[in-house]
């Protein structure tokens, strides 16, 4: 890593080369703003992984009571899925020097599944409260609305900025801004994928929910789910 | 939004013209900061207020008949969380370096200038909501400012109607500001550096600030999911930190959470947090010893490494807040051992700060003065810290006015010695005034002896057993007469010398108007954020083109050079020695 081999030098020695030689200044604005938000993702990955930390101490405990998770849950991952899909797929379009307009059929197909994944995700929530899970029924439920809820708001965040910024794009008919953009959205993307997938993972392994996998397996394995 | 005009290396600035783009909405890295500092200061005189009152009741019990046990808490709970979070966290990283990053890499202003605003915008949110809690029925909590559930959100508590939710509300806010800001001074770090400044060329200010903030942004996180899940338990009745409990005879809704866990996600924050606060005084306190002392900081990539370690290492000791919690006593050896560790690295910053010193051209200037206060201060706290870290020592010590002196000297007062050292030194640079000199002094010597004359009694008063966040120490015959006389004693000076920082705030305003009019480099520095072409800087910093930097920021006394200092935008020539 470049940054621990510079932790090395020795910076009174003289140095008679031209400064930009040494350092060439001002980095540009892309790698700029995807560093930007590679950081806020390390930001946003300490903040699930408290989260996660919290979730298996609680589920340690003795009176902890696994949750039925919504079947629901597995469609919303689908269309998260989709989405995902559909922004590399925009991405890889501009990437290639394809023209901003072949991208726009992604771009708003990959927004609109993430708003699918946003109101199946209520509709989850929904048949929760129907079926009597509110928030003080058990922690269980409660880490359950909690999660969801952040994943659901920095996925949220995330349809905001790709509504603004790519909007913006096509006005101002700035293609290299609507490439840049692309990108980190597509970044931002798979990331809350991942998130989203892993956090998923873990709803489903507490006690009920493993066994779940399980049988849904078995079920796939032997043809009669 | 990311578009700003920093990237305009040479030429065409887009300065703002109307008072509100330039003053108030700006996005202006040395108007932010200097939004930030008045806001920290601020609210930092309502927690000195807040003091004074806690210590009219412990010196003179009775006496303000308004404060009874509940206000007491809650003076207690917001002295502790506005002086941590409020003003040191956003003194230091929002306020200087704010102000401090931008002019020491030698760029135009932060990387993402609409975000830095919204920064501010989204502190000043979370201190009006802090400020409002005060005003609502039941008032501010007084859970104390760990906010330990089950206490902090169960009835009987001070401010358990509406302060808790304040107080939870008011440090999401934060965190969020923080985070805006954060990710602005890493990055403006990483990417903003101009040509010829490496990382190792970097003043230890920019270090100390930088390492504090990726710190911030890891450590956080953690005091987020802590509100919002308390804020929860609070609002939706869920049990994620609440037992099942009986509170005043009435069985509790609450059922399966965990206490233990809060203090874990708490502290976790809570120890990086007292680095966070650290790194930067740190950092800042070497540049003012180097350049008052006219010698290059000793051993500079030791001091770096130092800041990396302690950093890191911050992370993997938070339980050694927790020993009197409980915990499998494997688990006290291992953080006792990490937490005695870290004092290897930070002894070797001692050392080097008093190497710089060993044989230097020392100035006492104001500066210098708060900054010889520091070290001395800071070790004096940080002998105490070995003692708290061990968990045999820590148990009977903990909750005694001990502990209040420890952490009072080491993250309270010595950091606070920094901002004083570091106004007065960068004042001229930010106003074109020079501080008041005498006020200066007379501000010194009252706050420093005062500090001791306050917090040395406190370690006696731990000894022979005063527990802390008492009230009232009614029917404890344990505790000596003597106690209580020191006890007015300190109340006595500390409400003095807290007056008296009111000289301070007068020199600031006073020397606005009425100061010596500042040289562009009245300290004769070697860093870059003094050889701007305008004092104070205008927008973009640095007119029409970036400075190229030569060399590191430390060159002082170097044989054969004209001056004793060699700025670092100026090339290097044969025949001039160099730093070591």
């Amino acid at each position: 890593m470049s940054f621990f081999r510079q932790l090395r030098d020795k910076p009174w020695d003289t140095d008679a080369r031209a400064p930009e030689m040494i350092h060439p200044g001002l980095g540009d604005r892309g790698q700029t703003t995807r560093k930007g938000l590679l950081l806020f993702l390390a930001v946003v990955s300490t903040l699930f992984f408290m989260i996660t930390f919290a979730y298996f101490e609680t589920m340690a405990q003795i009176n902890w009571t696994p949750l039925q998770e919504p079947r629901l849950l597995w469609l919303n991952t689908g269309l998260i899925i989709l989405s995902s899909v559909f922004m590399q797929r925009a991405s890889n379009l501009l990437n290639a020097g394809g023209e901003p307009q072949s991208a726009q059929r992604s771009l708003m197909l990959a927004g609109f599944l993430a708003v699918a994944f946003l109101v199946g995700q209520i509709m989850a929530w929904r048949e929760l409260l129907a079926g009597g899970f509110f928030a003080a029924t058990n922690p269980s439920v409660a880490f359950f609305y909690l999660i969801t809820a952040l994943h659901g708001l920095h996925l949220f965040g995330g349809i905001s900025v790709l509504a603004v910024s790519v909007a913006e794009s096509f006005q101002q008919k700035d293609s290299e801004k609507l490439l840049r953009t692309t990108k980190l959205c597509t970044t931002y993307w798979h990331y809350l994928l991942g998130v989203w997938l892993l956090m998923f993972g873990f709803l489903l392994v507490d006690y009920n929910g493993a066994i779940n996998v399980v049988a849904l397996c078995v079920g796939l394995l032997t043809g009669s789910p | 939004m990311v578009d700003a005009n920093i990237d305009a290396h040479e030429g065409e600035l887009h300065e703002p013209t109307s008072f509100i783009t330039k003053y108030v909405w700006s996005q202006d890295h040395k108007v932010i900061a200097v939004q930030y500092a008045v806001t920290a200061i601020s609210v930092g005189l309502v927690a000195l207020v807040m003091s004074w009152l806690m210590r009219m009741q412990l010196g003179f019990p009775g006496t303000l008949e308004f404060i009874d046990a509940a206000a007491y808490y809650q003076y207690v709970t917001m002295h502790g969380m506005i002086m941590v979070i409020y003003l040191l966290t956003a003194l230091f990283l929002g306020g200087f370096g704010n102000y401090l990053i931008p002019l020491m890499v030698g760029a135009r202003d932060m990387v993402f200038p609409y975000l830095n605003m919204l920064s501010y915008w989204f502190y000043l949110l979370s201190v009006i909501i802090l400020m409002a809690s005060f005003f609502v029925p039941g008032g501010a909590t007084g859970a104390g400012w760990t906010l330990y559930p089950p206490q902090s959100i169960t009835q009987g508590t001070p401010g358990y109607d509406w302060g808790i939710i304040l107080m939870l509300v008011s440090l999401i806010v934060f965190i969020v500001a923080f985070t805006a800001g954060g990710l602005n001074y890493t990055i403006t770090v990483l990417q903003a550096r101009t040509r010829g400044m490496t990382l190792m060329r970097m003043p230890l200010s920019v270090w100390g600030i930088f390492t504090a903030t990726i710190m911030g942004l890891l450590a956080f996180p953690a005091l987020f999911v802590g509100g919002v899940m308390m804020l929860l338990d609070r609002l939706l009745g869920t049990s994620f930190f609440m037992p099942a409990m009986v509170s005043l005879g009435e069985p509790q809704t609450y059922n399966g959470g965990s206490p233990l866990l809060f203090q874990h996600l708490f502290w976790f924050f809570g120890h990086p947090e007292v680095y966070i606060v650290a790194l930067p005084a740190f950092g800042i306190v070497s540049d003012l010893i180097s350049v008052h002392a006219r010698k290059n900081i000793f051993g500079y990539r030791q001091m770096v490494w130092a800041i990396v370690i302690i950093g890191a290492l911050s992370f993997v000791v938070w339980a050694h807040h927790m020993y009197v919690a409980g915990m499998n006593p494997y688990f006290g050896f291992f953080f006792a051992t990490t937490t005695l560790i870290i004092a290897l690295p930070t002894a070797v910053k001692v050392y080097n700060w008093v190497l710089t010193l060993w044989r230097g051209n020392i100035h006492l200037t104001v500066p210098m003065l708060f900054a010889i206060a520091f070290i001395m201060t800071f070790v004096v706290g940080g002998l105490t810290g070995l003692f708290l870290g061990n968990v045999v020592v820590d148990v009977p010590l903990s909750d005694t006015y001990f502990v209040v002196a420890h952490f009072h000297m080491v993250m309270g007062v010595a950091p606070i010695l920094v901002v004083f050292g570091a106004i007065y030194h960068w004042y001229p640079k930010i106003t074109g005034r020079m501080l008041n000199d005498k006020i200066g002094h007379t501000h010194f010597w009252v706050t420093f002896i005062g500090t001791y004359l306050i917090y040395f009694p406190m370690h006696f008063l731990g000894f022979v057993g005063m527990p802390r966040r008492y009230y009232t120490f009614d029917d404890m015959g344990f505790i000596p007469e003597s106690a209580f006389t020191l006890n007015s004693f300190i109340t006595v000076v500390a409400i003095f010398v807290g007056v008296m920082q009111l000289l301070f705030i007068f020199n600031m305003i006073w020397s606005l108007f009425k100061g010596k009019v500042a040289d562009p480099n009245p300290w004769n520095a070697a860093s870059l954020e003094w050889q701007t072409p305008h004092t104070p800087p205008k927008h973009g910093n640095w007119g029409p083109a970036l400075p190229e930097v030569h060399r590191w920021a430390y060159d002082y006394s170097l044989p054969g050079a004209k001056q004793d200092f060699i700025p670092q935008n100026e090339p290097q020539k044969k025949g001039v020695g160099t730093g070591e």
